[in-house]
């Protein structure tokens, strides 16, 4: 038998171990989110594993208990806001910070990014002293607000990383051949930054829809997100409802993700050239 | 008429008018059927009798008492549900008003034991014990006293789950305080009684939850065979599917586990009447027989199975919760250094 054909013949272990790792990986990393589901059918009255019988009845209790959907529907408001907010403070911010040739423009860039460094619980009191100082408080723009602090650094980031990256040469380009400033933003700059515009807005909302520790210290009957009222639920009962409740929001961030690549393609998003 | 006297007519007909409007009452709850309860048992009756309006705040109270103390003048809460611990922090901040007994006349229907840790700013309204849970088939001959049960974890009979240091309010009182009890040990003398502690944790015999239901899933999967736990949230467990699992209160008895009601200083004077609602007899036997917890109306009728269950206020054992208070960032810094976990 001619050599080259026994070598094709042989396995490749690196390519194995590697299929495994990466099988091995993926299920570490959908293994929790599929048990959540799976607990989301079950018929008993607690976790109890392994499941014996399916039921639907945690998506019933999931519909009558008001404040389930209440505040799901209040997170997505506050997320959608939040990451407007975001994007009206943060691209400018963004544009300046990248060109900029100051020295100051790396420390305020750093600035920008310090909620991120900072305890989420600490940020959450100090807001809300600082929001009640300003004759805010617990209200609904004291949330918009405070989520709009937590996912300003991902817009701001994302942004002027893709910015960046893209050069002057474009722009300068326009500039020479006639366009004036808005002509330039609206026809070069933005078509060039509208991947980071969107990644950084998704980011936001998500960074959103999952906070708790700030959220929790501005709940009140108006302004609670789900991530409290599933808080405040569990510390008083451990029904699957809080199952069906996560697998619903997990079926409404696949679906918005769902639509971005209907409409823009997530190649966008994470950078991937097509 | 003369204009003056129409005048006055039109000033006290406004007034009149003013006084009629409803007002709208701003009140906290706990999560999940306790909150539908506290809708059904208080908040509708309230509204149907007052004809003002109620919105519910569900969340916890380490929220809630920093939403007060951020707008102290002009509070977002009115009438503050809270766990004992909290409600000392209220206290001493100055965010809750002392109770006037001849606003609330249904406050003489309560014991005075409800009321004296609360030091007038508040009564208990209703509460659970703290005992111990088994899993029968595993634990057959559960130990008959909270001296006997801490003896059998380092004797290695079973595995205990025990509340860890981040459940609040709890862990202070029925670990800590239970364990200075039966030891015969001054609070400020925490060394004991934490050395008593690693004993149990270094057997290998212990481990803790930090999260109420965390228990429940400990005890099912095998990892823990007994622990401390509330007689409400362990009947509503068994009675909810999980059969193998027990419940009582050891010898000299469990732990009042009680949730309270104050009223917040400058919150609308509305709060006293929705207070009073609260303590109504009816009222608070409906929420009573909703939830699974005793309630503190002298007057209040049980339904089965709570009526066999329900511990007696006098049949417990109350913690000094001013002392506890007091000690506690020394319990928290001992049990860091000795416990660790």
């Amino acid at each position: 038998m001619p050599a080259i054909l026994s070598n094709r013949k042989r396995p490749d272990t690196g390519l194995m171990v590697l299929r495994i790792f990466v099988a091995a990986f993926f299920i570490f990393l959908l293994a929790p989110i599929l048990i959540v589901v799976l607990y989301s059918v079950s018929d008993a009255a607690y976790t109890v594993w392994p499941i014996q019988d399916l039921s639907l009845r945690w998506y019933e209790r999931m519909i009558e208990y008001r404040p389930f959907l209440t505040s799901l529907g209040f997170s997505f408001k506050v997320a959608i806001w939040a990451a407007a907010l975001s994007i009206l403070i943060g691209v400018p911010a963004a544009l300046a910070l990248a060109r900029s040739r100051s020295p100051l423009a790396e420390a305020v860039t750093t600035f920008l990014l310090a909620p991120l460094s900072m305890p989420m619980i600490l940020l959450g009191v100090a807001l809300l002293y600082y929001f009640s100082w300003m004759g805010l408080g617990v209200s609904q723009t004291g949330v918009i607000l405070s989520h709009t602090v937590v996912s300003l650094p991902y817009i701001v980031r994302t942004v002027a990383a893709v910015y960046m990256n893209a050069g002057k040469g474009q722009e300068e380009s326009a500039a020479i051949l006639g366009a004036n400033r808005v002509q330039v933003f609206v026809r070069v700059t933005l078509p060039m930054i509208r991947a980071g515009i969107l990644a950084g807005g998704i980011f936001a909302m998500l960074i959103s829809l999952d906070n708790l520790p700030i959220s929790f210290f501005f709940a009140g009957p108006d302004t609670n997100t789900l991530p409290v009222v599933m808080l405040a639920y569990q510390q008083n009962q451990f029904d699957p409802a809080i199952a069906a409740i996560s697998t619903t929001q997990m079926v409404i961030a696949i679906a918005m993700l769902l639509v971005v690549q209907r409409l823009t393609g997530l190649h966008h998003i994470i950078g991937q050239q097509r | 008429m003369t204009i003056k006297t129409r005048l006055l007519a039109s000033t006290l007909l406004i007034a009149a008018g003013t006084t009629a409007q409803a007002e709208n009452l701003s009140v906290t709850a706990f999560g999940g059927s306790w909150e539908q309860a506290f809708r059904t048992c208080y908040v509708e009756p309230y509204v149907a009798a007052s004809g003002n309006t109620v919105d519910v705040n569900i969340g916890s109270p380490t929220q809630w008492v920093n939403q007060i103390a951020a707008n102290a003048d002009n509070p977002p809460i009115d009438v503050l549900v809270n766990l004992m611990d909290t409600a000392a922090i209220a206290i001493n901040d100055e965010l809750v008003e002392p109770f006037d007994a001849t606003k609330i006349p249904n406050l003489a229907k309560v014991p005075e034991a409800f009321q004296t840790p609360l030091q007038g700013y508040g009564t208990v309204i209703n509460f659970g014990a703290a005992g111990l849970g088994y899993m029968e088939s595993r634990v057959s001959n559960p130990p008959q006293d909270w001296t006997a049960f801490f003896d059998g974890i380092i004797a290695g009979d079973y595995v205990a789950s025990l509340p860890g240091i981040n459940v609040g309010s709890t862990t202070p009182t029925a670990l800590l305080w239970n364990l200075f009890d039966i030891m015969e040990i001054p609070l400020d003398q925490p060394e004991e009684v934490m050395a008593k502690l690693s004993e149990a944790v270094e057997s290998g015999n212990v481990i803790f939850f930090n999260d109420m239901n965390q228990y429940l899933t400990q005890l099912q999967s095998g990892e823990a065979d007994i622990g401390i736990y509330w007689d409400g949230r362990a009947w509503t467990a068994k009675d909810g599917g999980i059969d193998d699992l027990n419940f009582y209160y050891p010898q000299p008895g469990g732990i009042i586990s009680p949730s309270v009601v104050q009223k917040v200083a400058n919150g609308s004077d509305a709060g006293w009447d929705f207070i009073n609602t609260m303590l109504d007899a009816e009222n608070q036997g409906c929420f009573a027989n909703a939830v699974g917890y005793a309630v503190v109306n002298s007057e209040v009728e049980y339904a089965e199975p709570l009526a066999s269950r329900a511990p007696s206020y006098q049949d417990v054992r109350w913690p000094d919760f001013a002392g506890i208070s007091e000690q506690m960032p020394t319990w928290v810094d001992q049990w860091n250094r000795t416990v660790g976990r």
